[in-house]
């Protein structure tokens, strides 16, 4: 059974969604329990499969993939004397992707939960759409196969897309559209590069293999036997699929329109977990794939990300509508994910996946504070509500406990990925760690700590604005016609409370999960990475011929710790 | 037995945290439902357990400090956050006579103010709106404050530092309905952030540069870096770090490199926990939230975390000419500028305030100074008296309904008899009157900062003027002359929750220094002689101070003569303020209009808020519309633009696509024979 875990987790949700289907339309009630339920059930399975994946333990080297499943699906195909094609379904967890696929289970029942008052008209098609966008999602953190990796990546679009389009706001066949475009035409180009690297270990790769393998393409990757120039343009093919996804400045624009015009539900699962696929996408593929094409970029990625975070703050400080300046504060957050990755370092890529989850959480979460708050003054912008604290103080607490949680108060989840990104960036050229010495350095770090001031500069000013002072409503508000409350219903506290003891929990105590996605980072992301430059730096300077044997030493040592 | 000594520390260490800790989820879990108008209770049955915790570990500390035993000790906790390559940021504590002192000082100070809140948060014995609220906070801001002093590593330390940001800015905030409140507890917020940045810079450059982040290992490798001189000690450092010979060396020369560089980056936090110049203007706003809060954490205990911080970090700022001097500088010239500002507000919290400020500059001006242990001293003669000075305000804004303005009363002397008394200590304590708490500290800080650099005596000395002038002309206003009480208001001394821990606090305004005094005769007026117990308890830990301080010059001299002339200084002050406000009150009057744009400089703060908004905030919120605007126009516009050659060649295409499935057929093979024929033939 052990290999077929994940397959069951990926696929839950959509036999759910199959469930649904035979459902009849007009029974709401009985739809949203089901599909709360069904939820609920994936979200226990993959506990399970995260206990499974402790009890495989790790791999002698620490590297590699557990819980893995390999079916031949356009076979391993002998084409004729020319070679063979390697394309299969094949999954696998390790450190990383465990954590973001256990997320992707825990908010979902909560933001199926959170629409069971907003959303009235085509319930049965909004539930079945929210779990196939689960397949799609989970699918994506599993996949150990590039063209796996990529249907599910494009496949987690067609649901939002409705999602957006039918379910959204008043602009919301824009920002459907907007949204649609915008990400394809990225991912087109990441698709390119997918075939081309498939089409390059055909020609190099010496056994003439059309394969999608991603641990043999790692593999290959890692060898240096793919030129560097041909990993810069590879590396900028991935980047325009995932950069538009994560979304990095420039590419940011779709990102505020779509969120604003989103449903909650709909934002929540878009900021707390699709936008991860982009980010996971490059440290999945971008960073052990192309280790020279990385090194050559991180530069240039990390300019973006630093512009991001200052630019897209500032932009959020100017919103008057609360959910499009929570929109512009995720475009500034993932800068920060993104800087800790291109410090290829440990600390700096364990802080970049503590800061996926993370933001996941506290925005996802103020997402559905946003939500609550929408529900029931139909509005969103900040001159026309005020003063809420004393009406809602339940909605107070949980907002102020997420802004914390979103300006990296220590003590709560935020402050633990955006300490050790800076960290990692501001000592990216150290090899304290044991891995070579990264790109980025001191100087990053100082502009993109301004990110700090300006984070806390925005969301306390929303804060103020919709808390405090004196209470400002718009006429005949708030509306409880949904049997809603005027402050939060159970319902609602027990959405936000978990989310709320998970940020703390982490906060305190994010060993259990540092641990293991340190490791992970290490041993699949920048390992791989650093062999390559370690030998050719070996190659380039013939004194520092021992370093390699050095890193063995580190890597062992991290084995047994 | 040092296991055993450690697992006692550990233990007390953890009740100092979690015993309030504790109490503050009683009180703000179960508040609402259970405990309303007893919510107090929790929470200072939990704060006086950090109090008898402190004082068990002093004991311990003491008693191993008498037979020259190790007296600082590190505790770990547990493993926090991974620093890569297997290597963990702890959770642990540094225990030592300074975190001692400052532990004793914060949990006993907060238990009278906690217990003096249980009246004040009450109208008419009824609790007001949010009881259980504040003293949630209250226990929070203890938890906070201890775990920033007792931890034992630099993330430990920013955590602390942030989280009692955090209860600062929820305590101001604590009548969020006004919207004054709710500006000044973001105002104090976004300050400190700034400030913060600096520190979190700093933490970074110290672990890129020693590669470690506890205070032991990081402090043992500065000294080690800068020991001979300057020129530094290669093995020691090597023995500190586990490296070889030639990486140390390395390491060495970039911790000389960099060691002024981290050191004003910390100071920057300082700079702005403890509302130094420029970074003050977050204070005499945060006089918003409740008294007791202003008591607590913006006197007594939170605004002293800078000068803690540059006291924990004396091998760093110690290494440092350069930032020593900055340190006084900025401390000095606070001292003054907060000074002169306090002379001429009306608000008495906000001239307290201002009056904090100064006190905090005197701490910095001392650490400076290299006179650590006297700094140490200070704040906590002053954590005393300034706490007294601020509930008995706070006494007397109970009394009469929220009014704290100097010019809506005054000769309140006969109606509230008991905050007059305790007020007048304070005030003779906080002007250095000759023999009381604020004296003897004061006069240390003053007296090394003449051996250090006459101009920086000079400018405590005038200071120290104008201190004893604005507290009496607040004394003379407020209770000397004719009995004037705003309308409407019926004014009544506080009850006995509010006057106990007033009379305590004035008994520690009055003896609070005698813990820094020997009795020696033939000494000052006979008796007395600076530098007692509490400085010997602390020179262990204020080594890289007295140790730096040796090369440049000798810490004794002066004599008695600096005392006698700081107490005729603070005597000469008090009679200055009753000449002016009591025998000649025209005076005041005859000086506005003599000079009135001096007046109007200082009555405006010297317009520094005002800047603040022009130069730095306007300009940002510009830019944050300019950045939206690049959205919305520029950067979309590219994009639409890209997307509209697709749509034109689609519109010259379109011909071709005539909706014949053939069609698409041949294109589709005609698209797979290319593919093929490369994948063949590439």
């Amino acid at each position: 059974m052990d290999g077929w875990i994940l397959t069951i987790v990926i696929f839950a949700p959509l036999l759910g969604a199959v469930l649904l289907a035979f459902m009849r339309r007009e029974d709401h009630a009985l739809i949203r329990r089901a599909a709360l339920a069904i939820s609920t059930a994936v979200f226990v399975l993959t506990v399970v499969a995260m206990a499974m994946y402790y009890q495989a333990g790790p791999t002698e080297t620490g590297a590699g993939f557990r819980l893995e499943q390999k079916v031949a699906w356009l076979g391993t195909t002998a084409i004729g004397s020319v070679g063979t094609i390697d394309v299969k379904y094949a999954v696998g967890i390790d450190g990383i992707s465990m954590w973001l696929l256990l997320l992707t289970a825990f908010l979902m029942p909560l933001s199926i939960w959170g629409s069971f008052s907003a959303i009235q008209d085509r319930v049965r098609e909004y539930y079945i759409l929210m779990l196939l966008l689960q397949t799609g999602m989970m699918g994506v953190f599993c996949a150990l196969d590039l063209l796996l990796f990529y249907v599910f990546f494009e496949f987690t679009l067609i649901p939002l897309f409705f999602l957006i389009g039918i379910w959204g706001g008043p602009e919301r066949r824009r920002a459907a559209n907007k949204f649609f475009i915008y990400t394809v035409a990225g991912s087109v180009l990441t698709f390119a590069g997918v075939l081309y690297i498939a089409y390059f270990a055909y020609l190099h790769g010496g056994r003439h293999e059309f394969t999608l393998d991603l641990i043999k393409l790692t593999a290959l990757g890692q060898s240096g036997a793919i030129p560097a120039n041909i990993q810069w343009w590879l590396f900028g093919a991935f980047a325009a699929g995932f950069a538009i996804k994560v979304p990095l400045f420039p590419v940011h624009t779709w990102l505020p329109l779509a969120h604003t015009e989103a449903p909650t539900a709909g934002s929540v699962i878009l900021a707390g977990v699709l936008l991860k696929l982009g980010t996971y996408g490059f440290c999945r593929l971008s960073l052990p794939l192309l280790p020279e094409g990385v090194i050559a970029w991180a530069p240039f990625m990390a300019v973006l990300a630093i512009v991001g975070i200052i630019y897209a703050a500032l932009a959020a400080w100017v919103q008057d509508d609360i959910k499009k300046l929570v929109a512009y504060s995720s475009v500034s957050h993932l800068g920060f994910c993104m800087l800790g990755m291109f410090s290829l370092k440990a600390a700096g890529m364990s802080g970049a996946v503590m800061y996926m989850i993370n933001h996941g959480l506290s925005t996802g979460a103020l997402f559905l504070v946003i939500g609550m708050i929408y529900e029931r003054y139909h509005t969103r912008d900040v001159n026309a509500i005020g003063g809420l604290g004393r009406r809602m103080p339940w909605m107070a607490f949980f907002l102020i406990v997420f802004t914390l949680s979103s300006i990296g108060l220590p003590g709560l989840n935020g402050f633990v990925g955006e300490f050790l990104v800076l960290l990692g960036t501001a000592t990216s050229a150290a090899t304290r760690d044991g891995l070579p010495s990264g790109p980025l350095g001191f100087g990053y770090a100082i502009p993109a700590a301004t990110g700090i001031i300006l984070g806390a500069v925005y969301m306390l000013w929303m804060c103020q604005r919709v808390l405090f002072g004196p209470l400002t409503e718009p006429e005949h508000t708030p509306d409880t016609s949904r049997g809603l409350t005027v402050d939060l219903t159970k319902r609602e506290i027990g959405i936000l409370a978990p989310i709320a003891v998970v940020c703390l929990l982490i906060g305190v105590w994010p060993k259990p999960m540092l641990k293991e996605i340190e490791s992970a980072a290490v041993a699949n992301i920048l390992q791989p990475n650093a062999m390559v430059v370690d030998s050719r730096l070996a190659l380039a300077e013939p004194g520092a011929v021992e370093r390699p044997e050095l890193l063995t030493d580190k890597i062992e040592d991290h084995g047994r710790n | 037995m040092d296991q055993d000594i450690v697992s006692i520390l550990k233990l007390l260490g953890i009740g100092i945290l979690l015993l309030p800790l504790l109490g503050a989820a009683l009180a703000g879990g179960l508040g609402r439902p259970i405990f309303r108008g007893q919510s107090h209770f929790p929470v200072i049955l939990g704060v006086a357990g950090a109090v008898v915790c402190s004082i068990a570990i002093f004991f311990k500390i003491n008693g191993l400090s008498h037979h020259d035993e190790p007296i600082s000790w590190m505790v770990p906790v547990y493993d926090w956050l991974a620093a890569g390559g297997g290597t963990w940021f702890q959770i642990d504590f540094l225990i030592d006579p300074l975190s001692c002192v400052m532990l004793m000082t914060v949990t006993f100070i907060s238990l009278l103010v906690v217990i003096y809140s249980r009246d004040y948060m009450r109208d008419h014995d009824h609790p007001e709106r949010g009881y259980e609220r504040f003293f949630a906070f209250m226990g929070l801001f203890v938890f906070s404050m201890c775990a920033l002093v007792l931890g034992g590593n630099f993330v430990l330390l920013y955590l602390g530092w942030e989280a009692v940001g955090l209860c600062s800015y929820l305590l101001i905030g604590f009548y969020y309905q006004r919207p004054a409140a709710a500006a000044a507890a973001k105002k104090a917020f976004l300050v400190n952030r700034i400030g913060d940045f600096g520190f979190g810079l700093a933490i970074f450059l110290i672990y890129l540069t020693i590669g470690h982040l506890d205070y032991a290992t990081v402090f043992d490798a500065v000294k080690a870096a800068t020991a001979h001189g300057g020129h530094g000690d290669p093995a020691a450092l090597a023995g500190v770090l586990g490296l070889d010979l030639t990486a140390a060396t390395e390491v060495m020369h970039s911790i000389q490199d960099r060691v002024t560089i981290i050191a004003l980056l910390l100071f920057c936090g300082a700079i702005g926990k403890s509302a130094q110049l420029p970074l003050y203007v977050w204070l005499p706003d945060a006089m918003e939230g409740p008294s007791p809060v202003s008591a607590l954490i913006h006197a007594a205990t939170m605004v002293t975390a800078g000068v803690y911080m540059v006291a924990r970090c004396g091998a760093i700022f110690a290494a440092s000419p350069v930032a020593m001097t900055v340190v006084a500088v900025i401390g000095g010239v606070t001292a003054l500028f907060a000074a002169t500002i306090a002379l001429t507000q009306h608000d008495m919290k906000r001239i307290l305030a201002y009056s904090t400020i100064s006190q905090l500059g005197y701490m910095f001006l001392g650490l400076g100074c290299f006179a650590a242990a006297s700094a140490i001293f200070h704040l906590m003669t002053h954590a005393f008296f300034k706490a007294l000075l601020f509930l008995a305000a706070g006494s007397m804004m109970h009394a009469m309904g929220g009014i704290i303005d100097l010019r809506e009363f005054g000769g309140l002397r006969k109606v509230l008899p008991w905050t007059y008394r305790v007020f007048v200590i304070g005030s003779l304590s906080l002007a250095g009157f000759p023999l009381l708490a604020g004296f003897w500290s004061k006069d240390e800080i003053i007296h090394a900062a003449f051996l250090h650099n006459p101009v920086f005596g000079l400018i405590g000395l005038v200071t120290a003027v104008l201190t004893a002038f604005y507290t009496f002309r607040m004394v003379f206003r407020a209770f000397a002359g004719e009995e004037r009480i705003p309308e409407g208001v019926h004014v009544h001394e506080s009850g006995k929750w509010m006057l106990i821990p007033l009379g305590v606090l004035s008994l520690g305004a009055i003896f609070a220094g005698y813990f820094g005094v020997t009795w020696h005769l033939g000494g000052f007026v006979g008796f007395f002689e600076p530098h007692g117990a509490l400085h010997h308890f602390l020179d262990p830990v204020m080594e890289p101070f007295t140790h730096a301080q040796g090369h440049a010059e000798h810490a004794e001299g002066g004599g008695h003569f600096m005392l006698y002339l700081s107490a005729v200084l603070a005597i000469g002050g008090i009679v200055a303020a009753y000449v002016v406000y009591v025998r000649r009150p025209w005076i005041p009057g005859l000086v506005r209009t003599a000079y009135p744009e001096a007046h109007r400089v200082l009555f405006n703060k010297y317009y520094v808020d005002e800047g603040y908004d022009k130069a730095i905030i306007k300009p940002l919120r510009s830019s944050g519309r300019f950045c939206f605007g690049l959205d919305e126009y520029l950067i979309d516009g590219i994009i639409w633009f890209v997307t509209a050659v697709p749509r034109v060649l689609a519109f010259g295409l379109r011909s071709f696509q005539h909706g014949a499935l053939q069609g698409y057929g041949v294109s589709m093979v005609a698209g797979l024979a290319i593919i093929v024929l490369l994948v063949l033939f590439a």
